[in-house]
């Protein structure tokens, strides 16, 4: 009998084991050498030399075929986009590009750990430009300079300056690590035909929002609103409130003030919507991108905030035929609304995001994977990505006349790029969006109140932030 | 002649021996490298990491020793606190009521029912479905607006229910889910034990008059007692650790209503990076299910005395 009491200890001792271990066991990245003290990266540029730089470009075949490359994006828009712009891709020059598809809730965990780990996954990957700094960090991006630097390899009419100023944005301590791609911002999206039908004009601002929304509230046929508060996802439709009430997650020092007077008005607002309006869909906390278009497309809702990636969605009746009549898109779009502060004066402002192509380190095709982006954001592959729905962010083709022509939201994006503001990129970016998150979350939920979940959360990222070098 | 051969035989005696020793150490040897390589060393490498500050900002700096500060921190931490509480709260709830169901399902099984084995192979499909595929199902099925479960109670007049998105309610939502997925395999587990059972037992008590309760709670019961404990025990490693359902159904939350140990140890490895913390939180986890299990496996062997 002893003998089957220690089989079934073993047996244990082994379930267990096996079953923790992937819990805590990362693939083991080699640290590499260790340098200075770590100093925040910054994305303004600057003349210290960091981070990465693995091997040099390897000799240019710009002339030959080039090896296989696999470029990996999150399921939507993007995706759809670049499956077709990879075909075009290899239809022109008869080099191969597998896209990689991943869910959106795991897309940046997924692209971190294989980074980190020098993972040879991908060699290409689109990404948010608040995540490379801490990629930069851990020596797994590398700078595209290596590749716009040699004669042997760079496209003959290229010029960075066309990326301007979206290249900003990627350029870490003065190298260049993405060639952006999207940069864009959402819209407010309404029903024309309601809003027609009740008289109501297309609201401005926030007071209005929220007016038209009670007018239009009839559910559960349709709702007057819908926000998306998805633990994982919360901040990528918050900020726009948060934006345009006057709101910032940081100040120019790097101090949180995403608990200020703005931003406690604007997470007030939003929680309401759900709370005390009841002008959203009971169960928005588990709505993100994916579930707001389904909404919008599904014509259960008459209000909401966007992406502008959706727009060739939501306007297209054959993918939204609920939302049209007689062929025509009964969803109309404009500028996130002002907010009108209580002395009259109005706040203008919008949040947005900036994404772009990297090359992680460990990719096997370096070469190869460059001369696919360089393709894919020129004004050849810009212009196909732009009259796909996307949104380019090359000035070659965003001033193409059959380009402006056709895509009427590409003049509001000009329009509303003085006033866009972006998460902050730091090392710490990711850390703060959690904790950013968990505070919209549990307001909305109202497990606390906006104020206080904000404090809590600006304390959190004064923390991270002061860790990391950029408080003192 | 004969000293000659014994002085000869006995280094080839030794070598023998050896080679005895050694040839089945050398034919489990590939198995037993590769289970060094996936199993024990990144086990030995996260209880290394649990003591060390590894984040993803500072780690190309060095990874520094901090001793058992994050055993420290983890302790002090509410929100480790709160997954424990709800750790337990799901595995308490999700082991009573499959338990319950799975008996009820075992004893049904056990007699000579028409279409018996149809409905043996029928309660195992959910067991055979991946948890990802569980998972969005019913992310799917608890849908507040375009859910099948809301539709059908909308028709019969009754109000929608927000599943996933209420804090008091989301517990109990996994907790359907994993007892829809696994009552099954306690019920097969229960069923091989009653059908094991000796029959003499039970016709001796049919014989003295015991009614059917009677002969549950004094006979089978008892006679049950070490494949129950074993559905328990093997039912409560699995809930314990239990991962990509609530990540599927609701990620941990809303606002950490359903953050359970997994899902706590994945944010702050995987979210955050800070992998010496989250390490330290599974080395944590593993001492609370190695003391729970050990203590249902010693009740194992007492009762197999």
């Amino acid at each position: 009998m002893s003998k089957f009491r220690l089989l079934s200890v073993i047996v244990v001792v082994a379930m267990i084991l096996t079953a923790c271990a992937p819990a805590a066991t990362p693939a083991a990245p080699a640290p590499a050498q260790p340098t200075t003290p770590p100093e925040p990266i910054q994305a303004a540029p600057t003349t210290a030399p960091a981070a990465p730089t693995s091997a040099p470009a390897q000799t240019a075949q710009t002339g030959g075929q080039l090896p296989e490359i696999v470029v990996a994006c999150w399921s939507g828009p993007e995706h759809d986009n670049l499956v077709k712009l990879a075909a075009a891709y290899t239809e022109k020059t008869g080099n191969k590009v597998i896209v990689e598809e991943i869910a959106r809730e795991s897309y940046a965990d997924k692209l971190t750990t294989t980074f980190i780990a020098g993972g040879s996954d991908y060699d290409v990957a689109y990404v948010s430009s608040d995540w490379p700094p801490a990629w930069i960090k851990a020596n797994a991006l590398q700078d595209l300079d290596q590749f716009i630097n040699d004669p042997a390899v760079v496209d003959k009419d290229f010029d960075l300056k066309n990326y301007e100023p979206a290249i900003d944005s990627f350029k870490f301590d003065g190298k260049v690590y993405a060639f952006p791609s999207e940069g864009d911002t959402a819209w407010m999206w309404y029903r024309k035909d309601l809003l027609e039908a009740k008289g109501i004009k297309v609201p401005e601002t926030w007071d209005e929002y929220l007016a038209a929304a009670k007018a239009l509230n009839n559910p559960p046929e349709i709702y007057g609103a819908v926000i998306g508060a998805k633990p994982d996802e919360a901040l990528w439709d918050f900020m726009f409130y948060l934006f345009s009430f006057g709101g910032d997650v940081l100040d120019k020092d790097f101090k949180p003030i995403i608990n200020n007077e703005a931003g406690v008005a604007a997470l007030t607002f939003y929680s309401d919507l759900l709370r005390k309006e009841k002008v959203v869909p009971p169960d928005v906390n588990t709505y993100g991108y994916n579930e707001i278009l389904t909404a919008l497309q599904e014509g259960k809702t008459a209000l909401g905030i966007q992406w502008m990636a959706a727009t060739q969605t939501l306007t297209d009746c054959t993918q939204s035929p609920k939302v049209c009549k007689d062929g025509q898109p009964l969803l109309g779009y404009t500028f996130v609304p002002d907010y009108k502060k209580p002395d009259g004066s109005v706040v203008e402002g919008t949040g947005g995001s900036s994404w772009g192509w990297v090359i992680p380190t460990g990719a096997k095709n370096p070469m190869a994977a460059y001369k696919f982006i360089e393709w894919l954001t020129g004004p050849e592959g810009g212009k196909q990505w732009a009259l796909n729905g996307g949104i380019p962010s090359n000035q070659l083709v965003l001033t193409d006349p059959e380009v402006v022509e056709q895509i009427p939201q590409f003049k509001m994006l000009g329009e509303v790029m003085p006033i866009r503001h972006l998460v902050p990129p730091t090392t710490v970016t990711g850390e703060m969006v959690t904790a950013i998150d968990e505070a919209i979350v549990a307001a909305v939920t109202g497990t606390q109140d906006p104020k206080a979940a904000l404090d809590e959360c600006a304390a959190k990222m004064t923390d991270l932030l002061t860790q990391a070098g950029y408080i003192q | 002649m004969s000293t000659i051969e014994v002085a000869t035989s006995r280094p080839q005696r030794t070598r023998r021996h050896w080679k005895h020793q050694l040839e089945p150490a050398l034919y489990i040897a590939p198995a037993f490298l590769v289970l060094i390589v996936i199993l024990i060393y990144p086990l030995g490498y996260s209880f290394w990491l649990s003591f060390h500050e590894w984040t993803l900002r500072g780690f190309v700096n060095g990874v520094p020793w901090v001793g058992l500060q994050n055993y420290i921190s983890l302790v002090s931490n509410p929100d480790f606190i709160n997954s424990l509480r709800l750790t337990f709260t799901f595995v308490i709830c999700a082991l009573a009521i499959e338990f319950a169901l799975g008996m009820g399902l075992a004893l049904l099984l056990n007699h000579n029912l028409k279409g018996k084995g149809i409905i043996r192979s029928m309660i195992l499909l959910p067991m055979m479905c991946t948890n990802v595929v569980i998972g969005l199902t019913w992310r799917l099925l608890f849908n507040y607006e375009f859910g099948i479960i809301n539709y059908y109670l909308s028709q019969l007049n009754l109000p929608r229910v927000e599943w996933l998105s209420v804090p008091s309610l989301a517990m109990t939502s996994v907790i359907i889910v994993d007892v829809w997925n696994t009552t099954s395999f306690v019920a097969l587990m229960l069923l091989a034990g009653l059908q094991s059972l000796p029959d003499e037992p039970f016709e001796a008590a049919r014989i003295d008059g015991a009614s059917s309760w009677q002969t549950f709670t004094n006979l089978t019961l008892p006679l049950l007692r070490q494949s129950i404990l074993v559905a328990l025990l093997w039912r409560l490693i699995d809930t314990f650790r239990i991962f990509d359902v609530v990540y599927l159904l609701t990620a941990g939350g809303p606002a950490r209503a359903t953050e359970t140990v997994s899902i706590y140890i994945y944010t702050h490895g995987f979210k955050s990076f800070n992998l010496g913390y989250a390490s330290s939180a599974s080395y944590a986890m593993i001492l609370i299910m190695l003391v729970i299990a050990g203590f249902l496996a010693r009740s194992i062997g007492r009762s197999s005395d």
